[in-house]
């Protein structure tokens, strides 16, 4: 892990030395506005940018309907300064809580895509840091498998268990704001 | 700058919101429901006879009667295991008996449950089991009809299922209430067994059919029913008793019947074997109960769970040896414990899926745990010539246990094979 971090910043200070490769970091948080309620969105991105684009790894704490924490790629292009459009995707794990095994019934989460993708503004500010504001489209995927014990009985013999897969396609439109160094 | 990025901001959560009505959930939810397969009466009992072996789908009860094994596959049949060779049975013949889950044996007549009518089926041959007999309408919580003496032709009975994944809307899920006889979990069985008398066969402690002598003894959710099997081949009804409420298995010792029950434990005397009678009784908090005896005490098993009214998980072993206050000399705690069974100082208990664990119980107050076979999930087990018959939900397996630091697998039958 030390070594991973010693070559990023060995190449961004490198890319930083050509001005063509800059490492960035984006910290937001945001409102996430969905069929069911409104929530909340903390996330961090991390990658280097050339030119206009930006490519990064991120990963954030996402509250709505049920806690998860979606890992995923970040592609980011802007036009001209302040404006950008990005996307992002990969997998959404859960980390829900309450959700302990009962005698008669448990469940448990599995994970499934995530995606988002949303329009933004940059201001800068100092040398190196901005500002962003962003709006867009998010749809996290869950898997959720809830088995029941002694489901069914007949006389005194009961079925083992019953099985039921929910799938939970939650979508919702997030509006983030953060800063860029 | 900082007012452009508010007035931004703000226009921007009024675009959001004036589209949050756009945005809906999805839920989809997958299950099997399973669609019954009727046949009428006339012709489930006509279905009762030998077939070509076959493999198991389900584990149910065990049996074991000389050199057999009998195995119940729950509501199908019975599968016939030439057990001569522990080290390697073999499955010779399947029964068909649509709707059984119990069994016994007595000079080599099996009695069966079918529905609600009791099947006689001479194995005296077991490579060729014949149809002996049928008694209609004598376990009546088992029949969906109230008169045993109806139209057989006129009676449906729902003797298997077809299974058909679905996957519906979650707000719609309850649609297959539309269905009313149909199921949506796994059909087959579950894993419990029966019992006999050391005379005739052995089964195991969650058993809730057993011969003593000349009666077969069987119970119900309710029900103490006594049969007169003096003459094997024909099975006469001699009594019904209402004992309780949620009776779940029935174990012979020294001519008495030890029977387990969600709320306690219930001791009969068959001093007059037509007619048992309640000598004494150890009650309980509400668990699942099966029991065995031995000497001078009796082994309780408690399992929690939904038809256990929730419960408690443990092993209590009380003095019998005044058989009208049987008292508690300890408890012991266990993970989900179903059947058990005891020879010499060895109890082998099987916990759930924490495995078949062996104790030497030469001190019952005192239990030592020997060993921990932990790579199965057993439900009852019978202990026969040293041999430990485990059914299991994945199969039926054997243990040798001439020597209990080193007990070793003999065999295993699995499931589909």
């Amino acid at each position: 892990m030390k070594q991973i971090l010693l070559l990023l910043v060995l190449f961004a200070g490198k890319a930083d030395a050509q001005n063509k490769f800059r490492f960035h970091s984006f910290i937001s948080v945001g409102i996430l506005e969905g069929e069911k309620a409104t929530s909340s969105v903390i996330e961090s991105v991390n990658g280097m940018s050339y030119k206009n684009w930006f490519v990064g790894a991120g990963v954030s704490i996402d509250h709505y309907t049920f806690r998860t924490t979606p890992v995923y790629l970040q592609l980011r292009k802007e036009f001209g300064k302040p404006v950008f459009i990005f996307l992002s995707g990969g997998q959404n794990f859960p980390w829900v809580k309450n959700t302990e095994e009962q005698t008669w019934m448990k469940t448990k989460f599995y994970p499934k895509l995530y995606y988002e993708g949303g329009i933004g503004y940059r201001w800068p500010v100092g040398k190196n840091n901005s500002l962003v504001l962003s709006a867009g489209y998010s749809q996290k995927k869950l898997e959720e498998i809830k088995t029941y014990r002694n489901g069914i009985c007949i006389g005194w013999n009961c079925q083992p268990e019953t099985v039921q897969k929910f799938e939970h396609r939650l979508r919702t439109l997030v509006l983030k704001a953060g800063i860029r160094f | 700058m900082k007012k452009i990025f508010f007035i931004t901001a703000v226009v921007l959560f009024i675009s959001i919101l004036s589209f949050t009505g756009c945005i809906k959930d999805k839920c989809s939810n997958t299950y099997k429901i399973y669609i019954p397969v009727y046949k009428t009466l006339t012709q489930v009992r006509a279905s009762v006879k030998a077939e070509a072996p076959r493999p198991m789908q389900k584990t149910g009860k065990v049996y074991v009667y000389g050199n057999y094994v009998l195995l119940n596959e729950p509501n199908k049949g019975i599968h016939v295991i030439d057990n001569s060779n522990p080290s390697s049975p073999k499955n010779i013949k399947f029964i068909n008996i649509p709707g059984t889950n119990d069994l016994a044996v007595k000079d080599g007549y099996l009695y069966a449950d079918c529905f609600g009518d009791l099947a006689v089926i001479d194995i005296r041959n077991a490579a060729n089991p014949i149809k002996e007999n049928i008694l209609p309408g004598v376990f009546p919580d088992k029949m969906n009809y109230t008169n045993p003496n109806i139209d057989p032709d006129s009676v449906n009975m729902i003797v298997d299922y077809i299974e058909k994944d679905t996957t519906v809307n979650c707000d719609t899920y309850n649609t297959w209430m539309n269905c009313p006889q149909c199921r949506v979990t796994a059909q087959g069985g579950a894993v419990f067994s029966l019992a006999s008398s050391p005379t005739t066969g052995q089964g195991g402690s969650t058993a809730r059919f057993t011969v003593v002598n000349n009666y077969l003894y069987t119970v119900s959710w309710t029900d103490l029913s006594s049969f007169n099997v003096s003459v094997a081949s024909n099975p006469q009804l001699q009594q019904k008793q209402n004992i309780g409420w949620r009776i779940e298995t029935i174990f012979p010792f020294e001519n008495k019947l030890f029977i387990g029950s969600n709320t306690g434990t219930f001791i009969y005397s068959l001093s007059n074997p037509a007619s048992p009678f309640r000598e004494g009784q150890f009650s309980h908090v509400n668990s699942c109960d099966p029991v065995i005896a031995d000497g001078g005490y009796a082994y309780v098993t408690l399992r929690s769970g939904t038809m256990c009214n929730n419960g408690v998980n443990q092993l209590q072993i009380l003095d019998i040896s005044n058989i009208a206050n049987p008292t508690l000399v300890k408890t012991y705690s266990m993970n989900k414990p179903f059947g058990l069974a005891k020879q010499g100082d060895l109890l082998f208990i099987c916990d759930g899926t924490q495995g078949l664990k062996i104790y030497n119980a030469a001190d019952a107050s005192n239990l030592q745990i020997i060993k921990t076979i932990g790579s199965l999930e057993p439900a009852d087990v019978i202990l026969k010539d040293k041999i430990a018959m485990v059914i299991a939900t994945d199969g039926f397996y054997q243990y040798d246990f001439s020597n209990s630091s080193g007990i070793s697998l003999l065999s295993k039958l699995a499931l589909n094979k």
